[in-house]
């Protein structure tokens, strides 16, 4: 089972601290107006990824081989990605978790822990 | 951060009083002054609603100058310029002066007799004495030097005073039967932009809705399983 990020508000940037497994993982979300876009900055460890843009339907950093991934899920059913800085504080979108059991199960193998 | 830029005026106003000549240089006869300021324009056909001033473009203000030096220099008299352009008839002679008598021809003859045209004598003064670099070779160095030197000076034009002028061309012809240097110089104006600078605005933009803020802490959390349905949860389904 995913599991589900909560506490996301309509602030356009925010940090959240994810502890899981033994895992932990700093996120900061970004509500971009001028491109209606929201985009993640992650921290694992020493490693850090910039800028991905959040879309509806997909894992979002699969290359980085990090043992956790993100999905967004559209709760209305349009199948659009989040645009509105209300997106996810009114629950139209969902922020879901992969973590390490489940991407073992996506990969097919495991990935190094750090 | 808004910034300006402009270019500063390339000449002044001529001054009364001081003679700027070419570069500081005023012993010289100017013969001829060219003044040539071309323009770049496209010969290709222009977009419909094209700005205009951003396809024509100006080239520096160029300057030729050719002239004569010799060892003596005498500035003109604009009173002796006034006069010789007066051709008209400015009077009639009506009636001449007598005959000088024998006592009167006398001094004038002693006048004449004097030691002043006696060539060893203290009493002449020749054009050399009193300077110790001929006029021509002070010219032939000074305008080296500007070259050389890749200064830039300000060149005295007829109607005005073009400041920031290099020496693009120097030509030198000395004339040995007149005793006299003719010269050609070309020269080019360079012409500076000064950039201006402004203070960025506390708030440059409203619509940017608070992204220029630092992070909301929300805190740590342990994200719970969800039992619901995500789109990929196929793939980690048995």
């Amino acid at each position: 089972m995913p599991r589900i990020i909560q506490n996301i508000t309509d602030a356009p940037a925010q940090k959240h601290t994810l502890i899981f497994n033994d895992i932990q993982v700093i996120l900061k979300l970004r509500f971009l107006s001028t491109i209606e876009s929201w985009i993640f900055d992650l921290e694992y460890g020493d490693n850090t990824i910039y800028g991905v843009k959040l879309s509806v339907g997909v894992l979002h950093i699969a290359s980085s081989n990090f043992p956790f991934d993100f999905e967004v899920y559209d709760a209305s059913g349009n199948g659009t990605d989040p645009f509105r800085l209300t997106d996810f504080s009114s629950g139209r979108c969902v922020l879901y978790l992969y973590d390490n059991e489940n991407m073992e199960r996506v990969r097919g193998t495991g990935v190094p822990l750090l | 951060m808004a910034t300006q830029s402009y270019q500063e005026s390339g000449f002044e106003d001529k001054d009364e009083t001081v003679s700027v000549g070419i570069g500081g240089f005023t012993a010289l006869v100017r013969l001829t002054d060219t003044y040539i300021r071309t323009i770049e324009l496209p010969t290709s056909y222009l977009e419909d609603g094209t700005h205009i001033m951003d396809q024509i473009i100006l080239n520096p203000v160029e300057i030729t100058i050719t002239g004569d030096v010799s060892d003596i220099h005498i500035p003109g008299s604009s009173s002796v310029d006034a006069v010789e352009q007066d051709t008209q008839n400015i009077g009639e002679i009506g009636q001449y002066k007598q005959e000088k008598s024998p006592s009167q021809q006398k001094i004038n003859d002693d006048i004449i007799d004097s030691d002043l045209d006696d060539e060893d004598s203290d009493n002449q003064y020749t054009a050399s004495e009193g300077l110790q670099k001929s006029n021509q070779t002070e010219f032939a160095d000074h305008m080296k030097s500007l070259q050389d030197s890749k200064s830039l000076f300000s060149i005295e034009m007829p109607d005005r005073t073009y400041k920031n002028m290099a020496m693009a061309s120097l030509e030198l012809d000395y004339d040995n039967e007149g005793n006299s240097t003719g010269f050609t110089i070309v020269a080019s104006q360079l012409r500076f932009a000064i950039t201006k600078t402004e203070a960025i605005a506390k708030n440059p933009s409203a619509g940017l809705g608070g992204q220029t803020k630092s992070d909301k802490d929300k805190g740590t959390q342990e994200p719970k399983e969800d039992p619901g349905k995500s789109f990929l949860s196929y793939l980690i389904e048995d």
